[in-house]
């Protein structure tokens, strides 16, 4: 008898500490969790022109979680380079209008100024461009980027490269390739 | 209490501060002992200039047991197993056995003895430094002794045993034949042992009183070997002097092998054969001559040999063996590292002396090394050959007649030298080249070639510049733009055009000129002939590689020559990017790029259009094309090539230079047509290179044929906009791309 109710009491504890325990895995696994969430999420890369204009290379932007990550990342494209060996590569007033995120489609519009206001040439061209298809291709629900100038399709943006298919990020045009 | 504290501080500060105040106005010789300054606890007089202390003053500072003994007037201190004595009257100083002589002796001022401080100090083991600039004197114990000096096992290294390594410095004589270690606080053991004096090296131990610091010279009658670049290390407590090996023995053995060794590692030696003097001078780098044991003498094949330290910076040993005849001796695989060894020479055997135009040749059985010279009256070269004979094929002479050698004569000048003797014309220059193959050694002299005769001629066609030499030529055919040129580079001539009357230029050439230069190495004569525009032009040899027949023609080049080449004509289109309300890029001064985009694609027409090549253009005025008119009016007419002329802009002025895109997904040769554009774009346009790059560009992508798009300068550069507007620049970048279609289409087959 009092063997049984010493066997009941025992279970009864053990499984108190058998909860707690899960408990504790659990609570660790959901920080976990989170601050890697965090911790991927915090940083967002932007690309710059460098070497001469040869190359992009990006640097980091700490992301502000008030605003939208999409036009924060086209603010900082805009806002150009904090290292004095990039220079940036998007033309005064150029704005995003809107976005559209469509099975890893991102589709950007922007306003006029993008190719009103940019200075032309191949090089120049290519590296606006693909500062923008780079940038946002690093987000990891980004495959592919379409440009569109006020909701209007484009050959290009300046008459070299060719806007009408979505672009996919430049590797060769990246710094260090 | 801590007012107490206080209060005390400040008094040892005060009392501190007045023994330096009154010591630094007493400052005459401040005194340290051991570091600390005892200047206020001695009494010093001076006495025929040197420094005397109280003797009683000394003996506390040793604690050294003083004896005075009043009948004698003699005084004896006791330190350490150390007695010294010293006398009223006399000036010197025993010292166990030894006596020194000081200037002062022993003094009595007051009733109170003096002896000179330094001598007796030091006869106490004391170092002294006497600082003079600021008169101080420092007192204080070694801290070092050295124990010996010897000679490492090798004979190259030499050993200074000491208790504890203190700064040290080597010097060495000039000459090299002294060297000096000095050592900073150190004293000598007293049973320092001196390993190293011999026949060859004396040490000498010299203690420098007044800076306290020892020397070691090691004089020799030689240069000493020492390393003068690393050649001291520290091992354990040892200061380790490395030195170079030196000659040991020279030797000849009952094999007649020469044998030279040294008690280290010898580098590799030089052998030279001075045949008027029968010597064989063997150079041995970083080996010192030594105390070397030398027993040849009358032997059958060396008379003698001396041997030198040839020189010090950098050390080389020199070996002189006089030969007894015209024999040699040569190297022999080395068996050991520190041993050379030489045996009798087999020698050479020369044959088969041939000639042709402007040269001549031989083979030998070894490796040669000639003397060559000039000789004036009458002309001739000269040619020795040491340690020689002549073999088949060598005759006394035979006659040339050529146009630059008169006969070649080949005779015995002495025991060793074989002498090849070319009379020629005149004199000239020449050089003689060496060629080794399957055990022969093959020499060719050539002298230097000469211009014979330049003509040129007009034939309705074309236009001829005939090229005749002396003998048959090496020579090279350049064409440049930039101006327009044809440039034939001549190796191993003489320039000898000024005795040229002036050369009749065809309505082509505008100029002739020459020039000598050297290229890779070698000196070359360049003949550069200025046309007054693009021309083709085709070589060919005549008079058996004597003549050089240069055909130019503005025409692409005659008939046969684009069948050989199977260059058909092709339909090339041309798209100049931009136009109509489309500018382009607008430069930093306002240059729209449609302008310069349009006047190159259309000078490229041109020059095409000479070429026998169909061209189209896409926009031949300023009018506006989308992209996608411009990709379907190309493969609507089916054309072999597209290019597509671009000015490029970046939002910074400072970027500037020359690219060229291709696509690679479009179509494969893409990428050889932009190589073979950029290849001249990027070297000959002047400006930056910026290479060849692959990208998606509308017009490249979509067009069906072989395409690139030129972005031929930076519009955003003020110079490069500056560049673009001028015909000059628009013209050059043409024709570049135009020489890169022609290559293209050159190679590519035609396809």
């Amino acid at each position: 008898m009092s063997a049984k109710m010493l066997s009941a009491d025992q279970k009864r504890k053990g499984l108190l500490i058998f909860r707690i325990l899960l408990l504790t895995a659990a609570v660790l696994y959901l920080i976990f969790l989170g601050y890697n969430n965090y911790l991927l999420e915090k940083k967002i890369k932007v690309y710059f022109a460098a070497d001469n204009a040869s190359y992009l290379q990006a640097e980091s932007r700490t992301l502000d979680p008030d605003i939208d990550i999409y036009l924060q990342i086209f603010e900082e494209l805009k806002a150009g380079p904090e290292s004095d060996n990039l220079t940036k590569t998007i033309p005064e007033g150029s704005q995003l209008i809107d976005y559209q995120l469509d099975d890893q489609l991102l589709t950007l519009n922007f306003n006029r100024a993008l190719k009103d206001n940019h200075w032309g040439g191949s090089t120049g061209e290519r590296l606006t461009v693909y500062s923008i298809v780079n940038s946002y291709t690093a987000l990891s629900e980004v495959e592919r980027v379409k440009i569109l100038l006020e909701g209007e399709e484009v050959e290009s943006l300046v008459g070299h490269l060719d806007l009408s298919r979505p672009l996919m990020y430049n590797q060769k045009l990246t710094e260090g390739n | 209490m801590s007012v107490l504290k206080k209060f005390t501080a400040i008094i040892v500060v005060i009392i501190l501060l007045s023994l330096i105040l009154t010591n630094s106005a007493a400052a005459q010789n401040t005194i340290y002992f051991n570091g600390q300054d005892i200047s206020s606890q001695i009494k010093t007089i001076s006495r025929e200039g040197e420094l005397l202390i109280r003797a009683r003053d000394l003996a506390e500072l040793l604690d050294a047991e003083l004896t005075w003994r009043p009948a004698l007037k003699s005084l004896e201190m006791e330190s350490q197993g150390v007695t010294i004595k010293i006398m009223a009257n006399s000036r010197y100083i025993q010292i166990e056995n030894d006596a020194i002589r000081t200037e002062a002796g022993l003094q009595l001022v007051d009733n109170q003895a003096y002896i000179p401080l330094a001598k007796s100090i030091e006869a106490f083991g004391y170092l002294l430094e006497y600082q003079r600039d600021n008169e101080e004197l420092y007192i204080f114990q070694p801290e070092t002794t050295i124990k010996n000096v010897s000679w490492q096992e090798d004979g190259n290294q030499l050993m200074i045993k000491m208790d504890e390594i203190t700064p040290y410095r080597v010097l060495h004589s000039e000459d090299g034949t002294k060297i000096t270690i000095e050592i900073d606080k150190a004293k000598i053991d007293q049973e320092f042992s001196d390993n190293i004096s011999n026949n060859n090296y004396y040490l000498k131990v010299i203690n420098v009183p007044d800076r306290a610091l020892l020397r070691l010279v090691i004089k020799s009658k030689t240069p000493i070997p020492f390393q003068i670049d690393g050649g001291v290390y520290e091992h354990e407590d040892s200061l380790v002097l490395s030195f170079l090996p030196q000659l040991k023995d020279i030797t000849i053995n009952e094999n007649n092998l020469l044998r030279v060794e040294a008690t280290g590692k010898i580098p590799e030696a030089k052998t030279k054969y001075l045949s008027d003097s029968r010597k064989m001078i063997i150079d041995i780098p970083s080996v010192v001559i030594g105390n070397f044991d030398q027993q040849i003498e009358d032997h059958p094949l060396i008379k003698d040999i001396k041997v030198t330290q040839h020189d010090l910076d950098p050390v080389i040993l020199r070996i002189e063996a006089t030969m007894a005849n015209g024999d040699i001796f040569k190297p022999v695989q080395r068996e050991k590292n520190n041993l050379l060894t030489f045996k009798p020479g087999q020698r050479s055997e020369i044959s088969n002396l041939e000639y042709a135009a402007g040269s001549f040749s031989f083979t030998s059985s070894s490796a040669l090394n000639p003397e060559l010279f000039l000789l004036k009256s009458p002309p001739r070269l000269v040619m020795n050959l040491y340690h020689v004979n002549r073999g088949s094929g060598i005759v006394d002479k035979i006659e040339v007649n050529n146009s630059q050698i008169k006969s070649l004569r080949t005779a015995r000048f002495d025991e060793q030298t074989v002498r090849i003797v070319a009379d020629l014309e005149e004199l000239t220059g020449y050089n003689w080249v060496e060629k080794q193959k399957n055990g022969l050694y093959y020499y060719t002299v050539n002298l230097k070639n000469k211009f014979s005769k330049i003509t040129t001629k007009d034939n309705h066609d074309y236009q001829y510049l005939n090229i005749l030499m002396e003998s048959q030529a090496e020579y090279e055919v350049k064409k440049f733009n930039y101006p327009h040129r044809i440039v034939v580079d001549f190796k191993n001539t003489l320039n000898n055009l000024s005795n040229f009357n002036s050369i009749e230029k065809s309505s082509l050439i505008k100029d002739i000129r020459s020039s000598n230069y050297q290229l890779e190495g070698e000196e070359v004569t360049r003949l550069v002939f200025e046309l007054n525009e693009y021309y083709s032009h085709k070589v060919k040899s005549y008079q058996s590689g004597k003549g050089i027949k240069i055909a130019l023609a503005k025409e692409f080049l005659s008939k046969e020559m684009k069948q050989d080449q199977k260059i058909k004509s092709h339909l090339i289109v041309v798209d100049a990017g931009h136009g109509g309300f489309d500018p382009g890029a607008i430069g930093a001064n306002g240059f729209e790029e449609k302008i310069p985009n349009l006047a190159i694609a259309r000078e490229i027409a041109r020059l095409l259009a000479d070429k026998k090549h169909k061209v189209l253009l896409t926009r031949s005025s300023d009018k506006f094309l989308s992209l996608q008119q411009r990709v379907k009016f190309a493969n609507n007419k089916n054309a072999d090539l597209f290019v597509s002329i671009h000015a490029n802009s970046f939002n910074n002025s400072q970027t500037g230079g020359v690219e060229t895109y291709y696509n690679q997904s479009s179509n494969n040769q893409n990428r050889l047509l932009a190589e073979k554009i950029h290849d001249k774009l990027g070297r000959n346009l002047g400006i930056f290179d910026r290479g060849i790059k692959e990208s998606n560009f509308y017009v490249i992508k979509y067009t069906n044929m072989p395409s690139a798009l030129i972005e031929v300068a930076f519009l955003s550069n003020p110079l490069e906009e500056k560049l673009l507007k001028s015909q000059d620049f628009q013209h050059k970048a043409a024709a570049l791309i135009v020489d890169g279609i022609l290559d293209y289409l050159e190679e590519s087959g035609g396809k």
